[in-house]
């Protein structure tokens, strides 16, 4: 019965390999192609594993939270050595817009973190510009 | 003295099978290590199939063109996240036949129910006997227009298991149906199909020599 069933599969397995299959134009494989050497369509690996990728922002978060309430003195250290800078910086740029920012009142502690923002995403346009538009997988 | 005995073995399925499937991976490593060229093998190699099951369900060539199109370039794109625990045929098929079935906004396929009562038992002899009388190319005739009549689905299961040669378990992870689902439905595709093929096989030897 089974030798049966193998003989009436193995003939009927013949039966439609004879049989065609549709085919598409002859520039499918070109349009395809075509399609994944767009910018969007371009898999850009990260060398590093999702869990990594993950756990080192987790990590820095954490660690930067306890020295600031563990260790209050960083916080006023870190301010008072920044201060003077940022407030000679601030001045000799507010007297160039002279009049323009003179009625913004914003501490120099949220001008730091606007200005770590804005330099740390013109770094990360400058080495990524090649992929701005990729799409990101992590590695497995 | 040294004897070499040639064993010229023809491959098993699950041997022809594996060997398709370890150049299918050699080109997704090269793909992934950069060589996005590699991809070209992959698309040559499975672009029938896909384009096929795709025209079979959505019906219309633009539709099956563009849609089989769009499938390559997603697979292209999730390919780090493919899980080499399947085959890569198995994994694009699934996409193509998903992508086709939203594009049809229907989440079941037609399919013509092939009661067991409408089968008779036909001897494989009996068919190759009638099919005999006709030459190469009326045998294909008619076994194109037989599964160009089949349903999406049932021209999806028989085109994976006979020509893909992909396993029960790997056409229900592509089609969503059970195993032992797909196992009958192939067996009633196969009697339904062996009627037919008798049928029409008597009708051409009829107006031949009539």
């Amino acid at each position: 019965m089974k030798n049966e069933e193998m003989h009436q599969d193995n003939f009927f397995k013949g039966l439609i390999q004879k049989s065609d299959l549709e085919k598409p134009l002859d520039s499918f494989t070109d349009r395809v192609m075509a399609g994944i050497q767009l910018p969007g369509a371009k898999p850009y690996y990260l060398n590093i594993q999702k869990s990594t990728f993950y756990l080192i922002p987790a990590l820095s978060f954490i660690v930067l939270t306890i020295s600031w309430f563990l260790f209050p003195y960083l916080k006023n250290l870190l301010l008072e050595y920044f201060d003077p800078f940022l407030v000679s910086f601030l001045k000799s740029a507010l007297h160039n817009f002279s009049g323009l920012f003179q009625k913004v009142q914003i501490s120099s502690t949220t001008i730091a973190i606007i200005i770590s923002i804005l330099g740390l995403f013109a770094f990360d346009v400058f080495f990524n510009r090649d992929k701005m538009w990729r799409k990101y997988f992590f590695s497995q | 003295m040294k004897i070499i005995v040639s064993c010229n073995r023809r491959p098993s399925r699950s041997s022809k099978q594996q060997m398709a499937s370890n150049t299918d991976q050699i080109y997704i490593d090269k793909v992934l290590n950069g060589d996005s060229s590699a991809y070209k093998m992959l698309v040559d190699k499975h672009k029938d199939m896909a384009f096929s099951i795709a025209l079979k369900i959505v019906r219309t060539r633009e539709d099956a063109e563009e849609l089989t199109q769009d499938a390559f370039v997603k697979a292209y794109q999730k390919l780090s996240s493919f899980r080499r625990d399947s085959k890569f045929s198995t994994w694009l098929y699934r996409i193509v036949y998903n992508a086709a079935i939203s594009h049809t906004r229907k989440r079941r396929l037609e399919s013509t129910e092939l009661t067991p009562g409408t089968i008779e038992n036909y001897s494989v002899d009996e068919i190759s006997e009638s099919m005999g009388r006709m030459d190469a190319e009326q045998q294909k005739k008619l076994v194109n227009k037989l599964i160009d009549q089949l349903p999406a689905l049932e021209f999806t299961l028989i085109n994976l298991y006979y020509r893909k040669e992909l396993s029960i378990d790997e056409i229900s992870s592509i089609t969503d149906l059970s195993a032992s689902n797909v196992k009958v439905k192939l067996y009633r595709i196969r009697k339904a199909m062996y009627r037919d093929l008798q049928k029409e096989a008597n009708k051409e030897f009829n107006k031949i020599y009539s």
